[in-house]
């Protein structure tokens, strides 16, 4: 320490002044050329595209208006496109209320075991989507579903408990799947929350609801809103629930005409295009508003020069019952799935759990998993670009964030806005724009590895942004001032003070894309290689071929491996933090 | 090039016809004449190089007798081989390393689904990148690519040993096996004396809530509708929607595996060698063929600027020999003239692909509205079938 100061006090001297401004516009020249260069491609992509008819061997692409004409001028759209909005505002609501009591109870209550609680409230994430729904299917189907068919047993009754097959079962599933997303953000948010001004809310009288109502949250404000947007388009551009849950029963959304128009042949990229569009909008606006937040100053900032340690509420007997909801919450939705997926991977073909099913155990499943050629391979180019693409996107993002939040610059909001794009193309759209560009553009990167990190750095860039979003606004300014004051460097100051109490928003995101990159398929079924292969392309081969045991099998195995690494990251946390105290 | 000459060639002996032989300038017209036939001569020499010299370069069209001992021969020297396939990684991973043990070729695989290996295909020739050697994919997506004139012909004598169906007129894919769409049901669930017997028994009420269909079968709806006479067809399926309901499923592996779950006792069409794979795996699932029995093939073929064209023809050659062996191994009907008999009980209506893709846009829409149960009437027109 004393050393480094030495030293910059040396140079501090003559070059000083060029050096400090140097690394800054350095620094930030180079994040904001990464993101617009990524987010610009694919946006000019899709606009691009979404004036032009398909092109064919025998028919040169047109340019046209057709294809939003024939987007928005049918009441089918409008039909498609007000289910999406009750799916997506349900799913993200609900994803919201667990993931966000979940966070307040492991990060500002004395809950008992909320480490292992901690480690628990991710697992959904890990599942791979298909299976997550599949797994509901078995336990909340009218007909076979076990949750049904045990009550109807206890009850001596036909009645149908509960039914996946609604809007209700969809906001249900897709809610409680991305429930660990808000988990993250908002964990990220209480943990940088002073206690001050909670404390005096319990000081003067309020009681624990009073005080998490009308502090706690008031305060998380822009979190709330940053969680609330990104949640809410992801449940809207999403696919796998209401593919499998709305289309048996007629519910049919936004989502299901774009992929209706690139699934065919000419492929319709232009009229996916021209839908994608909406979502754009809705996006930018969305943008627009949390802009409006950050500039409000540091009216949500908490973390100021005087020193605070976040310290949790005592809930004294209602610690329990947090504990009870937490075992209720953990029973539910990751035991249950979890036993489902277990069950199945035992056996040679699903069938409802009974006496007779249990003569069929095997472990057929697990030893075609490991006996899978490509399973090493995979999983290791999958940890590779997953903890490349997150460690990139979180240090790009935090100095975009920055100067989101925290500078002045003119036009800063748009700068947010291109990085948040990405979020809403469709999979198949951003994947195509990657491989065309890279295709014409030849720097000899097709057909590598390199295309993909690219392309997943592009895709989760958004939710980088937005973790670090919420936890730097709750940095005041008066740090970096008096960092300033103090004769540190831009850099000094960014790697010493920011970073540093970024750190919670950092982690969560950085555990956030990890894990959903692990699972990312869209994009990188058409731009992977020979060689090149990823372990969401296994599981996708499994559930194409009709192996539900095998991939069941395949999906246990990641729980166990997830539970464990974030065990492990928790144990090594504990010793970092016993160390900073 | 060989266009223009020959064009010119074709105007100038226009002219040298229509002038009368006793014109004085009969010479002079003579010799234009002269000029133009030489012209003409060359032009259709031109012409004819063209193929002719791809003949030469290309082992695709080599008929030869040592055409084997060639392809062996130049797939050495080529040393390896890039795949784009949709067949499922179970059943290609066996195919693959028989045919590098047996040749010492290493062949590069690219796995994906159909739409994806058609766009990865028709992206990377737009952007002539020439990677792809050899390509499998449903018959549609593979007709799809021969209308983006990315296949090639090959003269292999393997050919001639199919059935009708496998092989259309331009012979730039060849069809390796037969999917036929069947009925599968859930034998715990169905009693067999319940099974029904044609489409029109689905009308009884005893199907109510019991039947499903897959999302994207528009190929096989059209199939049947058209076979049925389209109006009484289409009657038949709203009908049976209306009394009855179907539930739509995405994916024929999931609609499959609800099938053997007990979820949708009976699906309505599915590619038969999923519930045979499971019926012999043991699961409660068995299936029938109703009248009429669509069935249609996948496609292999050899991409017109194939980097490794020795290569990919004696894999052409590979499939149509031992790999269709290989997949009559694991369950799948290859197009070999021999399953003829066991194809003819179905009484087999092959899907019309041509009609299928310029149809994609119209029919997904009118199956989607009849399986939702929604009028026809109701929505926009469908658009023209892009071509």
């Amino acid at each position: 320490m004393s050393g480094t100061g030495g030293s910059s006090a040396a140079l501090a001297r003559a070059p000083a002044l060029w050096q400090r401004i140097d690394l800054k516009w350095v620094a930030i020249g180079v994040s904001v050329a990464i993101v617009s260069y990524l987010g610009i491609i694919p946006l000019v992509f899709l606009l691009w595209q979404s004036f032009f008819t398909p092109q064919t061997a025998t028919k040169a692409a047109e340019f046209t208006f057709g294809n939003y004409t024939q987007a928005y001028s049918s009441l089918e759209t409008l039909r498609l496109f007000f289910n999406s909005l009750k799916y997506a505002a349900g799913s993200a609501v609900f994803a919201f209320l667990v993931g966000t009591l979940l966070a307040w109870m492991n990060e500002r209550t004395n809950t008992p075991f909320k480490a292992l609680f901690f480690a628990l409230s991710i697992i959904p994430l890990i599942i791979p989507g298909i299976l997550f729904v599949v797994a509901w299917i078995l336990l909340g189907s009218p007909k076979i579903g076990i949750i049904n068919l045990v009550l109807q047993n206890w009850f001596g009754t036909d009645t149908v408990f509960i039914n996946v097959y609604s809007i209700w079962g969809m906001i249900w599933v897709d809610g409680l799947h991305y429930s660990p997303m808000a988990f993250l953000l908002m964990t990220a948010t209480f943990r940088s929350m002073d206690p001050a001004l909670e404390e005096s809310a319990m000081m003067s009288g309020a009681n624990i609801f009073q005080t998490a109502w009308r502090v706690t949250l008031k305060l998380s404000w822009p979190a709330i809103f940053a969680t609330m947007l990104i949640l809410f388009v992801r449940a809207i551009e999403s696919f796998e629930v209401p593919a499998l849950l709305g289309l048996p029963v007629g519910i049919e959304v936004f989502t299901s005409s774009i992929y209706r128009a690139i699934h065919q042949y000419p492929a319709q990229i232009g009229l996916a295009s021209s839908y994608g569009v909406t979502l754009l909008l809705i996006t930018t606006v969305g943008v627009y508003f949390q802009s409006r937040l950050s500039s409000q100053g540091s009216k949500y900032a908490t973390m100021t020069g005087k020193g605070f340690r976040p310290r949790t509420i005592d809930l004294g007997a209602w610690r329990y019952l947090a504990a009870a909801v937490f075992c209720v919450y953990f029973l539910l939705i990751v035991i249950l799935p979890f036993l489902v997926l277990v069950w199945s991977s035992f056996q040679k073909f699903y069938a409802v759990p009974s006496m007779a099913a249990l003569q069929n155990l095997t472990l057929d499943a697990y030893r075609f998993i490991f006996s899978y050629p490509t399973l090493i391979r995979s999983v290791w180019n999958a940890l590779l670009l997953s903890l490349g693409s997150a460690t990139v996107i979180m240090l790009v993002t935090s100095v975009i964030c920055w100067i989101v939040v925290k500078t002045k610059l003119p036009g800063r909001w748009i700068l947010d806005n291109v990085a948040s794009l990405p979020m809403v193309f469709p999979g198949l759209v951003l994947g195509l724009a990657i491989m065309i560009f890279y295709l014409n553009v030849d720097i000899g990167i097709y057909g590598t590895i390199w295309i993909m990190l690219i392309a997943y750095i592009t895709r989760f860039l958004p939710y980088g942004l937005r973790y670090n979003t919420t936890s730097m606004l709750q940095i005041h300014k008066e740090l970096e001032e008096s960092a300033e004051m103090s004769g540190a460097s831009w850099g000094t100051t960014f790697r010493r003070i920011i970073l540093p109490l970024l750190k919670p928003g950092l982690l969560a995101g950085w555990i956030y894309i990890v894990i959903v990159s692990i699972r990312e398929l869209s994009t990188s079924i058409l731009l992977y290689s020979p060689g090149t292969e990823v372990i969401s392309i296994v599981i996708w081969e499994l559930w194409e071929n009709g192996q539900y045991v095998e991939l069941s099998a395949l999906g246990v195995l990641f729980i166990i491996a997830l539970f464990v690494l974030v065990l492990v990251a928790q144990f090594v946390g504990k010793k970092f933090g016993i160390r900073e105290a | 090039m060989a266009t223009k000459s020959i064009l010119g060639a074709i105007t100038a002996s226009l002219m040298s016809c229509s002038v009368s032989p006793r014109h004085p300038g009969r010479r002079l017209l003579r010799a234009l004449g002269s000029v133009a036939w030489t012209c003409l001569a060359l032009g259709t020499l031109a012409l004819s190089m063209g193929p002719a010299a791809a003949q030469e370069t290309s082992p695709a069209l080599y008929e030869g007798p040592d055409r084997t001992a060639r392809l062996i021969a130049g797939a050495k020297r080529e040393g390896s081989l890039n795949l784009y396939a949709s067949m499922a990684e179970k059943d290609l991973r066996r195919l693959v390393s028989e045919f590098e043990r047996r040749h010492g070729i290493k062949v590069n695989v690219w796995r994906s689904g159909k739409n994806r290996v058609l766009q990865r295909v028709v992206t990377e020739a737009r952007a002539n990148r020439f990677e792809v050697d050899f390509i499998h994919n449903p018959s549609p997506e593979m007709e799809a690519l021969h209308r983006e004139k990315l296949l090639q012909e090959v003269r292999s004598p393997l050919i001639g040993d199919l059935i009708a169906g496998a092989v259309p007129a331009h012979r730039e894919w060849i069809g390796a096996r037969v999917y036929i769409f069947v009925q599968a049901y859930n034998t715990t669930k169905v009693k067999p004396e319940e099974l029904p017997r044609t489409f029109k028994d689905l009308l009884d009420p005893r199907w109510k809530g019991r039947l499903a269909v897959e999302a994207k079968a528009e190929e096989w709806f059209y199939t049947v509708v058209r076979e049925m006479g389209e109006d009484a067809g289409l009657k038949l399926f709203r009908d049976v929607v209306a009394t009855n309901g179907v539930s739509v499923r995405a994916g024929n592996a999931l609609l499959n595996n609800l099938v053997v779950a007990g979820e949708v006792p009976l699906a309505i069409a599915l590619y038969s060698y999923l519930p045979e794979q499971s019926r012999r795996a043991g699961a409660p699932i068995n299936w029938i063929a109703l009248q009429p029995t669509v069935v249609y093939t996948d496609g292999v073929a050899v991409a017109r600027r194939a980097p490794h064209p020795h290569a990919a023809v004696l894999f052409f050659d590979f499939m149509f020999s031992e790999g269709q062996v290989f997949l009559e191994e694991l369950d799948h009907v290859s197009t070999q003239r021999k399953n003829e008999a066991y194809l003819a009980k179905f009484k087999p209506k092959f899907i019309d692909v041509g009609a299928v893709l310029d149809g994609y846009e119209k029919w997904g829409k009118i199956y989607e509205d009849t399986m939702q149960g929604r009028a026809a009437d109701s929505r926009t027109p469908a658009a023209a079938p892009a071509r």
